[in-house]
C-alpha cells in the first residue's frame, strides 16, 4: 500500500510540474475586443462575501476599490491635482447654477450601458436616491445636499441643503453613477419614500435601507469599458472583460483587466515574477529596492497622510505649549522621514496641519511667511524647556524644579512599519537630547484604541488626508483622535478645541469644519491661513513626514506609464492616474 | 428525574420496575462510551464558544474602525467620506449588553444557526465555511498525509541505518526542516524557485485552480487543483516532515531495543514481518497522539501558507476576518475548528485502542 | 555425559564489541560441548559474558560486537553439523528458533505488546514455513498445557493481560514449538517472586524429562542452577573459569570464584544475614587485569596470579578449572560447609 501511495504522491509532482508548460489560454471573449491583458492587484473579497451592490461599503468599493469601479462605473468628471482642475467623464458640463443654490451636470448624450441602453438623467436621480436612503454618499451624510432635481432627461440639479460648497462639488463629481436598472424597484421606493417625507429615523426608511443594502444585483451594468460577473471571480484573479457599449470602449487598448488578489506579501513574489505589472499596494523600502533591482519601475505618487506625533494633553508637561514647541524643534524630521519610508517619505516643511504640496494653493503667502517652520534646532529647543522651568539634571535629563523628569510611554502599531519605523526614531531622538522615553508595540487595532481611549501618552498616527480641501486634511488627529470627533466620552488626545487665542475666544473645531464652506476661494485661503497659524503656533500634534506611494510599474508589461515629471503623479490614488489612462488609451501593452 | 411520576396509584406494580428499568437504561447510557465523550465534546466546544464569544469581543478595535481606516488609507478617502460609506454596513451594535450579544448568539446557535457575517454585507457564517472548509481540508489533508507518511518511512530507515551516512544527511535535513517557519520555506519556495531560477511561473501555481478551467471532473480540472496544490503542500510537508521524521527516529530506535525485537530475530521471523508488526507498530503509538492533534488542526490550516499562496483556505479566511473584527464569522470559524479538535481527539482515542491493547478505551 | 552425541560444540569463541573506549573482550576463548538431553547450566555475575555468548551462539549479536575467533557447531536432528558463523542470512533464519530456540529473561518485555499472543505463535511457525494454524494452534494448546497455563485463555489474550509467571510460561512454550534440540533459558526465574520461580523450574525439569531437549541455563544463582543442571560452568570476565557436573561443582567448587558465588547465593536453607558477597566489582573489560582476571578480588591470590593467566586443567573427570589454588579453594570449602551447617543446626537448636 504504501510503495503505491508513494507512487501516487511522485505522480502528482511530477504531473504538476509538466502541468505548467501547457496552461490554456483563454479565449477572446469579443471579438473586436482590444487584445492584451492590464496585470493589476486588488485585494477583493471572494464569492459569497463577494457582491455587485454599490450602496453597501462591502460592495464594489470593497471589491473594485475607488480605483477600478471608476473604470467600469464611470463618474461625472476626473479631478487633476496639480492644475485643480476636472476633466470630463460621463458629463459633459458642470458647475454651480447661477444663482448658486444647486449644482448640475449635464450628461453626454451618446453615452450607453453595457447592455446597449442610455444613460440618462434617471440613473443619476436614482443612485443618489438610494445613496440618500442608506446615507452612503458624503454630500447626503455631510449635509451639504437637500436634493436631487432631474432638469432633461440629461441634466441633474443638485440643490444645497445650505450654501455652496466646493466639497459638495468633488463628491458630485467623483461618485461613481450606477445603472437603475441593476436595483430593479428600489430606485423608485426610494424615491417615494424622500418624497413621502418619511423621516430618515423612521422604521420605513431603516427598512429600506437594509432591503437596499442587502440587494445583490444579478449583474453589473457598466458605463466604463469592462464589466464582470460573479464568474469572473476567482480565489487568485478576477478579470474584468471588455465591453463595446462603453464611450470608452473603442479607446482602452486592453481586453482584459485581470486583478490579483492578496495584499503586500502575498503580491511581492507575482510582481517580481511578472504576473503583476502595476500594483497598489504599499510595499516596505526592501521590497521597494527588490523591485528596482529586477528592473521594475517605482512610480512615485503622493499618499497624502504620514505620522504624526500625538500627544496626550490631559498627560504632564505635555499640555505645554512651549514643552511641545521644544520637541518639534528637537526632532530632526529629515532623519525620521527617510527611517520611515527610505525615499517614500518626505520631512514636513510647513509644520501646520496642511500638506506641504497644498500650502501654497490653499493659504495666502502672507501666511505661509508666519509659519514657524521648527527648523531642527536643539538650542532653540532647550531654550524653550528653560523658559518653562525645566533643566537638565546631573544625569543629563530635563527635569523640572521638582526633579520629575521628562518621562512617558509612546504607542505605537507594531505592524505598520512605517509608523513604528517613525516612532521609533522619535523616541531615539527626545531620549538623545535628554527625555526618557519608553517605546511600547502594540497591535495597530489595540493602538488606535487606546488613542481613542485617551490612554496613551505619546502615540503615533496619520495627519492630513487625501483631499483638496483645508477642511479635510486639518481634520487630522484634532479632529478624529480628539473628543470632539470621539463619542461614549472617549477623550482621545483631549486637546482643548475652545480656549481664548490672541484675546477672542475661538473655536477651532468649527473653524475647521467651516473652512471650506461658500465658494469664495479667497475667503478660503483666509480661513486656512487662521487656522494655520494657530496650529502652527501650539503644535497640539507633530507632523512628522508625509509618505508617498511607490507603485511598482512593470515596463516589460505596459508601455505608456507617466514619466516621473508627469503632472498626474500629482494626484493620490482616489484619482489615480491608471483611471485617466486606461480610459483614453495612453497605458496599452508592451510589445 | 422528578419528572417520573411516583405516586400514581393506578399502575402501582409496574412503577419500580419501570423507574429501575430507566435507571439501569440511563447508568448503561452513561457508562456507554459515546455518550460520554459526546458529552465531553458538547461540554468543552460550550466553554471554547463562551470564551472566544468574550475574548473575541474584547479585542482592541471594532468592525467599524477597521473598515473606516481601509478605507482611508488603501482608497484614499477622507475619514468623512469612509465614514459614511461603513456607516450603514454594519448589522452590529457594539453598545448592546455582552450578556444579551452572547445569549442571543447562544440561541440561535443550539439551532444551528451560525450567524451572518458582520463586515461582509451579511453573508451567512455556514455559508463562508462551506466555501473555504473543503479548500483546506484538501491542501492541508493532503500535506499531512504525504508528510506523514514519509517522516513514518524515512524515521523508520534513519533509526534502522541509523549512524550511516543516509541518517546523518536526513538528520541535518529534518533539523532544518523542524526548524526553519513555514512562510519561509514558501517564501524561499517562490523567490527562489519561482523567481531567480525561473523554474516556474509563480502565478500559474497561485490560488486554488486556474479560473480559466471550468469545474467538473475532467483531467484537466483535475491537474490543475493538482497543480495550484503543490506549492502549499510542499511547503507544508517540507515544514513539518522533519519533526514527523525525528519523532519516528526516536521512537522507532527505543523500540529497536526492547527484547521483543531481539526475541522476534531469535525466533526467525522475516525482516518484513519484524519491521512492519513489530517494530513500525509499536514505534507509531507514540506518534498517535500528535497525528490526532495535527489532523484537529487540520482545518485551522496553515494560515500563513495559504496566505501567501492566495490558497482559499479557512485559515486564509479567518486571518483575514481576524484582521477585520467579523465577529461573528471567527466565531464560526472558530467553533468549527475547535469542533474538529474535539472530534479527533475522540476518534485518536478509538484509534489508539484500536492498535495499543493497553489502552483500550472505555475498559474501567 | 560424555557418552552421549554431541549436539552444540563451542571452541574457542571469542567476541568483542567496539566501544567509543575501545574494543571491549566480552567472551574470551570459551569452549565446551553440549550432549544431547544435557543441561549446562552458565553462572555467573551480571556482565560476565554469560548472555554474550548466548547471543552469540544464535547470532543474536548487535552490530557493534564481533566474533573474533572460534566455531559454533550444531548437529541436526538428521545428524548433519551445521557451522552457526558460516550460515547466510536466510539459512541463519531458518536454523533459528527450529534447532537452537531461546527462552528471555523478563517476561515483560519479550512478548510484543501489540499483538495477540496467538499471532506470535502464528509469526513463528509461518517464518518456518509451517502454514496450517490448526495444526499450529493444536501444537500450541498441548504446549501450553505441559506448561500448566489455561490454553484457550492465553491463546488469545495480549501480553500485558497475563501475570509475569505466566508470560515466562508463554516464553517457554513459544520456545518449544518448534522442537529445537537446544533451548537457551536467559535467566527464566529472574525478577519472579519465589513460589513463581519454583514452579517455573518444576515444569522446566518436566518439560525436560519428557520432550528431551538439551539446553543452556544462564543464571546468577548457583542454586537455581543446581537444581536443573546437569553440568555447570562458571564464567567470569568472559572466560570460563571452571566447568564440571553439577555435584562437583556444587559440592567441591576449585575456583575461587565458583566459591565466592557460592556464599553469596541465597539459600532457603541458610539464614539471610549469613551471605556473604563478594567484595569489588567484576574488572573493566577493555582494560582487563594482567594474569588471572580474578586476583584483584581473590583472597588466594598470589604473586603468579597476577602475572600469568592460569590455564584450564583437568581436576577430575569432567571438572576442569583454571586456578594455581585450587586445592586451597577446594579445602577451604569444605571447611565452609560445615561452619554453615553447625550454624543451621545451632539455630534450629
Amino acid at each position: 500500500m504504501k510503495r503505491y501511495l508513494l507512487l501516487f504522491v511522485a505522480f502528482i509532482l511530477v504531473f504538476s510540474v509538466v502541468g505548467t508548460f501547457s496552461t490554456a489560454k483563454p479565449v477572446a471573449k469579443a471579438q473586436d475586443a482590444p487584445s492584451g491583458t492590464f496585470l493589476g492587484t486588488w485585494p477583493y473579497t471572494l464569492p459569497p462575501d463577494h457582491h455587485l451592490n454599490g450602496f453597501d461599503a462591502s460592495g464594489l468599493d470593497t471589491n473594485l476599490g475607488v480605483v477600478y469601479r471608476q473604470i467600469v462605473e464611470l463618474t461625472p468628471a476626473y479631478y487633476m491635482w496639480a492644475t485643480d482642475e476636472y476633466l470630463p467623464m460621463l458629463a459633459t458640463e458642470w458647475g454651480f447654477t447661477e444663482d448658486n443654490t444647486a449644482y448640475y451636470i449635464k450628461l453626454r448624450e451618446d453615452a450607453l450601458w453595457s447592455d446597449g441602453t442610455p444613460i440618462t438623467a434617471d440613473d443619476v436621480i436614482a443612485t443618489y436616491a438610494l445613496a440618500r436612503i442608506t446615507n452612503y454618499f458624503s454630500v447626503f451624510s455631510g449635509g451639504y445636499i437637500s436634493d436631487v432635481v432631474k432638469v432633461d432627461d440629461y441634466t441633474v440639479n443638485f440643490v444645497f441643503a445650505g450654501e455652496p460648497s466646493l466639497v459638495a462639488e468633488r463628491g458630485i463629481l467623483k461618485s461613481s453613477i450606477s445603472a437603475a436598472a441593476s436595483y430593479g424597484d428600489l430606485p423608485q421606493r426610494a424615491l417615494d419614500m424622500i418624497a413621502s417625507g418619511a423621516a430618515s429615523d423612521s422604521e420605513e426608511w431603516a427598512a429600506l435601507k437594509t432591503e437596499i443594502t442587502e440587494f445583490r444585483p444579478t449583474q453589473l451594468l457598466a458605463s466604463g469599458p469592462y464589466t464582470y460577473t460573479l464568474d469572473d471571480v476567482s480565489d487568485s484573479y478576477m478579470t474584468l472583460h471588455w465591453q463595446p457599449n462603453s464611450i470608452f470602449s473603442s479607446s482602452v487598448k486592453f481586453g482584459e483587466i485581470r486583478l490579483w488578489a492578496g495584499e503586500t506579501e502575498a503580491t511581492t513574489p507575482l510582481v517580481l515574477s511578472g504576473d503583476i505589472a502595476h500594483s497598489t499596494n504599499v510595499y516596505p523600502p526592501s521590497t521597494q529596492q527588490a523591485f528596482a533591482d529586477a528592473g521594475i519601475r517605482l512610480l512615485i505618487m503622493p499618499r497624502m497622510y504620514g505620522p504624526a506625533l500625538l500627544f496626550n494633553h490631559d498627560v504632564h508637561p505635555f499640555e505645554v505649549k512651549e514643552v511641545r514647541q521644544a520637541i518639534a524643534y528637537l526632532i530632526d524630521r529629515s532623519e525620521n522621514a527617510f527611517l520611515t519610508n527610505g525615499l517614500g517619505a518626505t520631512a514636513t516643511v510647513y509644520m501646520c496641519g496642511l500638506l506641504d504640496s497644498s500650502v501654497p494653493v490653499l493659504m495666502n503667502q502672507e501666511d505661509i511667511d508666519k509659519l514657524n517652520r521648527y527648523e531642527l534646532n536643539r538650542d532653540k529647543a532647550a531654550e524653550l524647556l528653560e523658559s518653562v522651568g525645566f533643566a537638565k539634571n546631573s544625569d543629563g535629563k530635563w527635569a523640572d524644579a521638582d526633579g520629575n523628569v521628562i518621562a512617558a510611554e509612546y504607542k505605537f502599531p507594531a505592524e505598520f512599519a512605517d509608523f513604528s519605523a517613525a516612532a521609533q526614531n522619535a523616541i531615539d531622538q527626545m531620549n538623545e537630547f535628554g527625555f526618557d522615553i519608553t517605546p511600547v508595540a502594540t497591535p495597530w487595532q489595540q493602538t488606535a484604541q487606546d488613542i481613542r481611549d485617551g490612554n496613551f501618552e505619546l502615540s503615533v498616527w496619520s495627519w492630513a488626508s487625501g483631499s483638496p480641501f483645508s477642511s479635510r486634511q486639518f481634520f487630522g488627529p484634532i479632529q478624529r483622535f480628539n473628543y470632539v470627533g470621539l463619542t461614549d466620552g472617549q477623550k482621545g488626545m483631549n486637546f482643548p478645541m475652545e480656549f481664548e487665542y490672541n484675546g477672542e475666544t475661538i473655536n477651532l473645531d468649527q473653524m475647521i469644519k467651516d473652512a471650506s464652506n461658500g465658494l469664495d476661494i479667497a475667503v478660503q485661503k483666509q480661513r486656512a491661513g487662521q487656522i494655520a497659524l494657530i496650529i502652527n503656533d501650539l503644535m497640539p500634534f507633530i507632523p512628522l513626514n508625509v509618505i508617498l506611494s511607490t507603485e511598482p510599474w512593470n515596463e516589460d508589461l505596459l508601455a505608456g506609464g507617466p514619466a516621473d515629471d508627469d503632472p498626474i503623479l500629482q494626484n493620490p490614488s482616489a484619482d489615480h492616474f491608471i483611471v485617466l489612462y486606461l480610459l483614453n488609451g495612453t497605458i496599452s501593452p508592451a510589445n | 428525574m422528578g419528572v417520573i411520576p411516583f405516586r400514581r396509584t393506578d399502575q402501582p406494580v409496574s412503577q419500580p420496575s419501570l423507574w429501575s428499568l430507566s435507571k439501569k437504561l440511563l447508568r448503561a447510557v452513561y457508562r456507554s462510551y459515546i455518550f460520554r465523550v459526546t458529552v465531553q465534546g458538547i461540554l468543552t466546544l460550550w466553554v471554547v464558544t463562551t470564551c472566544t464569544f468574550y475574548m473575541i469581543r474584547k479585542m482592541p478595535n471594532n468592525p467599524i474602525e477597521v473598515k473606516i481606516d481601509e478605507f482611508q488609507t488603501k482608497q484614499n478617502l477622507t475619514y468623512e467620506e469612509a465614514r459614511s460609506k461603513v456607516a450603514g454596513l454594519f448589522d452590529y451594535d457594539p453598545d448592546a449588553p455582552f450578556i444579551e450579544q452572547y445569549t442571543d448568539y447562544m440561541g440561535n446557535l443550539v439551532q444551528g444557526d451560525l450567524g451572518r457575517s458582520i463586515t461582509t454585507g451579511r453573508t451567512p457564517v455556514s455559508q463562508q465555511i462551506a466555501k473555504y472548509l473543503p479548500w483546506t481540508l484538501f491542501a492541508v489533508g493532503l500535506g499531512l498525509l504525504i508528510s506523514f507518511v514519509i517522516g513514518m518511512i524515512v524515521g523508520a530507515a534513519m533509526a534502522y541505518w541509523r549512524g550511516t551516512v543516509f541518517d546523518n544527511v536526513m538528520t541535518a535535513f529534518a533539523s532544518i526542516s523542524y526548524g526553519i517557519p513555514d512562510f519561509v520555506i514558501a517564501f524561499m519556495i517562490l523567490l527562489i524557485g519561482g523567481i531567480q531560477l525561473e523554474l516556474f511561473q509563480v502565478g500559474d501555481y497561485i490560488g486554488s485552480v486556474d479560473p480559466e478551467i471550468k469545474a467538473g471532473l475532467n483531467p484537466e480540472y483535475i491537474r490543475s487543483l493538482l497543480q495550484h496544490v503543490l506549492l502549499p503542500v510542499t511547503t507544508y510537508v517540507l515544514a513539518s516532515v522533519g519533526g514527523w521524521m525525528l519523532t519516528m527516529k526516536s521512537s522507532t530506535i527505543s523500540t529497536l531495543g526492547e527484547d521483543y525485537i531481539t526475541v522476534a530475530h531469535a525466533r526467525g521471523l522475516s525482516q518484513r514481518r519484524i519491521l512492519f508488526g513489530y517494530v513500525g507498530r509499536n514505534a507509531m503509538l507514540p506518534l498517535m497522539t500528535r497525528l490526532a492533534i495535527s489532523v484537529g488542526f487540520v482545518l485551522s490550516g496553515s494560515i500563513i501558507i495559504e496566505y501567501i499562496f492566495i490558497y482559499p483556505g479557512l485559515g486564509k479566511y479567518l486571518f483575514e476576518m481576524t484582521g477585520k473584527r467579523d465577529y461573528t464569522t471567527i466565531q464560526g470559524i472558530f467553533l468549527v475548528t475547535s469542533a474538529a479538535v474535539v472530534i479527533s481527539n475522540i476518534l485518536a482515542d478509538l484509534l489508539y485502542g484500536v492498535l495499543d491493547p493497553r489502552v483500550r478505551v472505555g475498559s474501567k | 555425559m560424555a557418552g552421549k552425541e554431541v549436539v552444540l560444540s563451542v571452541q574457542d569463541l571469542s567476541i568483542t564489541y567496539l566501544t567509543r573506549r575501545g574494543r571491549l573482550q566480552a567472551v574470551s576463548h570459551a569452549s565446551f560441548d553440549l550432549h544431547r538431553g544435557e543441561t549446562l547450566a552458565l553462572i555467573g555475575e551480571s556482565g560476565c559474558g554469560k548472555s554474550t555468548l548466548n547471543f552469540g551462539l544464535m547470532r543474536l549479536l548487535p552490530k557493534n560486537a564481533n566474533t573474533d575467533t572460534g566455531k559454533i557447531v550444531y548437529t541436526d536432528q538428521a545428524g548433519q553439523k551445521i557451522d552457526v558463523l558460516a550460515l547466510n542470512t536466510r539459512a541463519l533464519r531458518k536454523f533459528r528458533w527450529s534447532e537452537c530456540a531461546m527462552v528471555f529473561q523478563g517476561a515483560q518485555n519479550s512478548l510484543n505488546p501489540v499483538i495477540h499472543v496467538r499471532d506470535m505463535i502464528y509469526d513463528t511457525a509461518k517464518a518456518h514455513g509451517l502454514n496450517n494454524r490448526g495444526e499450529v494452534r493444536e501444537r500450541a494448546l498441548e504446549l501450553f498445557r505441559k506448561v500448566r497455563l489455561d490454553p484457550e485463555r492465553v491463546f488469545n489474550s495480549y501480553p500485558h493481560e497475563l501475570s509475569g509467571g505466566m508470560r515466562q510460561r508463554v516464553l517457554i512454550a513459544l520456545g518449544l514449538l518448534l522442537n529445537p534440540q537446544v533451548v537457551i533459558f536467559d535467566e527464566p526465574t529472574t525478577a519472579l517472586d519465589i513460589l513463581t520461580q519454583r514452579s517455573i523450574l518444576n515444569v522446566l525439569r518436566d518439560l525436560k524429562e519428557e520432550l528431551g531437549f538439551s539446553s543452556i541455563f544462564i543464571s546468577h544463582d548457583l542454586a537455581v542452577a543446581a537444581e536443573i543442571a546437569d553440568t555447570v560452568a562458571t564464567m567470569y570476565a568472559g572466560e570460563i573459569v571452571e566447568m564440571g557436573p553439577v555435584n562437583d561443582i556444587f559440592y567441591e567448587p576449585r575456583h575461587a570464584y565458583t566459591l565466592g558465588l557460592m556464599e553469596a547465593s541465597p539459600r532457603l536453607s541458610v539464614g539471610r544475614e549469613e551471605l556473604d558477597g563478594i567484595p569489588g566489582s567484576p574488572p573493566d573489560l577493555v582494560e582487563p587485569p594482567t594474569g588471572c582476571k580474578f586476583h584483584i578480588r581473590c583472597p588466594f591470590a598470589i604473586e603468579t596470579c597476577k602475572t600469568t593467566p592460569p590455564p584450564l586443567e583437568q581436576a577430575s573427570m569432567g571438572h576442569i578449572v583454571a586456578c594455581y589454588k585450587s586445592s586451597e579453594v577446594l579445602e577451604k570449602g569444605k571447611e565452609l560447609r560445615s561452619i554453615s551447617s553447625t550454624a543451621r543446626v545451632a539455630r534450629l537448636s
